[in-house]
């Protein structure tokens, strides 16, 4: 039995919540740290593969990194043995798990119990083709898979942020053949948590907070995804984090804005890109958001692209010397994409095609967002207007790229629109309850009287 | 209720559903392994109707019907589209064609395959 990798992970989580900004939750600070751990030892390992180091050397790789990052925290925080202590929350003395909190509990071993209900060992197609045999070469240290023209049907220009990281649990040998399997479920788990944990930290009516959850982890469709298709959970936990993220650390508890959570921001919004390629865009226009955010402010922007330039470089290198190109890009598709956009019927299909799949599969969200937008409306709840957009222009690039499709349009449509709908439905979700009305006011007054 | 008895309990459930998740998950009728190999030789399947078995890592046994016939090979259900592309990545470029799902051809290249087979 081997354990050393999760071991690893395990460290690396808890020296990297030390080092997050202390604005964020206990909740939101666990999931962050383990999406953050997780994902740096996928790039990690990426790299290590690309120079051809063998097992001892990564292992050596990813002990020192850990190392390195702990000296940098106790360096910065003088540590103590208390506060480490407080990361577990049994040990916590001001923790008192309320209703809520038992009542999420009970809710989320419930969705946990349905993922595995509806999960396929190997996953569905794009479970099976792009994420677990991506992670079986990677496992054999081979690279060259990526650039065999007779796998393009694997999409061997996917990111390998999910394949790189069951690769590597792999290692820890004893959980054997159904590691894929467990570590789509650990994601599923993280993605609960985050959802919970932002909610309740935005003081979300409850009836609200159970409204948005009960149907999100339990809906049957979300499940079947969840355990067949297997990264769309990944790249909304990726969305969901960075909104959650930013929605915490936009003003500390002193009211000033800390250049690190920059850093930070720009580390996990830029994991997106190294999990599917429709991270790439909403890297991009989250980015967009917040070069507005800062205010065009230098030394703001400095960090967010400084904490994103990890994933950036090495998502660089694997674009443009490793991976083909994505077959929506391949050729000059310009004069085809003017000829479909001025068609009427593929846009009645792709409109027939959102709405169908929110009746078939996402009705409850309907009902739901038609609640929330009502609260708005009558002033009980506040979107975040800058979430709106980004996740909009993020929906728009997704319906441009059914115009520019080399497959049969209607095919593409029919097998990918569902997913890309989930991929910013809890985004949006708590995008759409994110100001709380009577703490905004608050607030604001006490600016006034100051 | 107490705070310490909530987290180990917690924990010890998802333990006990990954446990158990995983038995029930692995004991499915599943569409895809990924180790799999063929059984049969093909001058024993040719022109006809057969049945191919492959073996999993945990000793079970998953069947498909395919038409193998030459030069060709039908597809009857649509699972051996997977079972195929895994055995001839030759045979896999041809076959993931979204238009063709009923009847694939693999334009002679029966030797990988037969290989592949063996």
């Amino acid at each position: 039995m081997s354990i050393e990798i999760i071991f690893c992970l395990i460290l690396l989580s808890f020296t990297i919540s030390t080092l997050l900004p202390s604005s964020l939750s206990k909740i939101i600070n666990g999931a962050t740290s383990l999406f953050v751990s997780a994902m740096l030892l996928s790039l990690l390992y990426f790299l290590l593969l690309v120079v051809g180091a063998n097992y001892g050397i990564q292992l050596f790789a990813y002990f020192s990194f850990v190392v390195l990052l702990f000296i940098l925290s106790a360096s910065n925080r003088n540590i103590t043995i208390d506060q480490v202590k407080r990361l577990i929350p049994w040990k916590h003395s001001n923790y008192h798990p309320n209703t809520s909190d038992i009542a999420f509990l009970v809710l989320s071993l419930m969705s946990l119990g349905g993922y595995y209900y509806y999960a396929q060992l190997w996953g569905g197609w794009d479970g099976w083709a792009i994420w677990n045999m991506h992670a079986k070469q990677l496992l054999s240290a081979d690279l060259a898979f990526i650039q065999n023209p007779a796998l393009d049907w694997s999409h061997t220009d996917y990111p390998l942020g999910i394949p790189g990281l069951i690769a590597l649990l792999h290692k820890s040998a004893f959980l054997s053949a159904e590691i894929a399997l467990h570590t789509h479920a650990l994601t599923w788990i993280t993605f609960q948590f985050t959802m919970y944990g932002i909610l309740k930290s935005l003081k979300t009516p409850k009836f609200v907070l159970w409204v948005i959850l009960i149907p999100i982890l339990l809906n049957p469709h979300i499940l079947v995804k969840a355990g067949s298709q297997m990264a769309d959970v990944a790249i909304a936990l990726a969305i969901l984090l960075s909104w959650s993220f930013h929605l915490q650390t936009r003003k500390s508890t002193s009211g000033k804005i800390e250049y690190p959570s920059f850093l930070w921001l720009g580390l996990i919004v830029s994991f997106a890109i190294w999990i599917k390629n429709e991270g790439v865009v909403f890297f991009l226009f989250f980015s967009l958001i917040m070069l507005n955010h800062t205010r065009f402010n230098l030394k703001k922007i400095l960090f967010y692209f400084l904490g994103a330039s990890p994933t950036l470089l090495v998502w660089a290198y694997f674009k443009l010397f490793l991976a083909p190109k994505n077959p929506l890009f391949n050729t000059n598709r310009f004069t085809q994409f003017l000829n479909n956009i001025a068609n009427w019927e593929r846009w009645e299909y792709i409109i027939s095609s959102v709405a169908s799949s929110y009746i078939d599969f996402y009705i409850p969200f309907l009902l739901v967002i038609g609640y929330l937008v009502l609260l708005i409306f009558r002033g009980h709840l506040l979107p975040l207007k800058s979430g709106l957009i980004v996740l909009a222009m993020c929906f728009t690039a997704y319906i441009l790229a059914y115009f520019i499709t080399p497959y049969d349009y209607k095919w593409h449509i029919d097998h990918s629109i569902d997913r890309l709908i989930f991929q910013l439905l809890p985004a949006l979700l708590v995008i759409l309850v994110s100001k709380n009305p009577k703490t905004q006011i608050s607030s604001d007054l006490t600016k006034t009287i100051s | 209720m107490k705070s310490i008895l909530v987290v180990p309990a917690y924990i010890l459930c998802v333990v006990i559903i990954i446990l158990v998740g995983s038995r029930y998950v692995s004991h499915k009728p599943n569409e895809i392994e990924s180790f799999c190999h063929f059984l049969e030789p093909i001058s024993n399947i040719l022109d006809k109707e057969s049945t191919i078995r492959i073996n999993n890592n945990f000793g079970e046994e998953w069947t498909y019907k395919v038409t193998f016939c030459l030069n060709q090979v039908k597809i009857v259900e649509d699972d051996a589209l997977y079972l195929l592309s895994l055995t001839s990545e030759a045979a896999a470029s041809k076959i993931f064609n979204y238009e063709h799902l009923e009847t694939l051809t693999l334009e002679g290249n029966f030797t990988h395959l037969y290989k592949a087979i063996k």
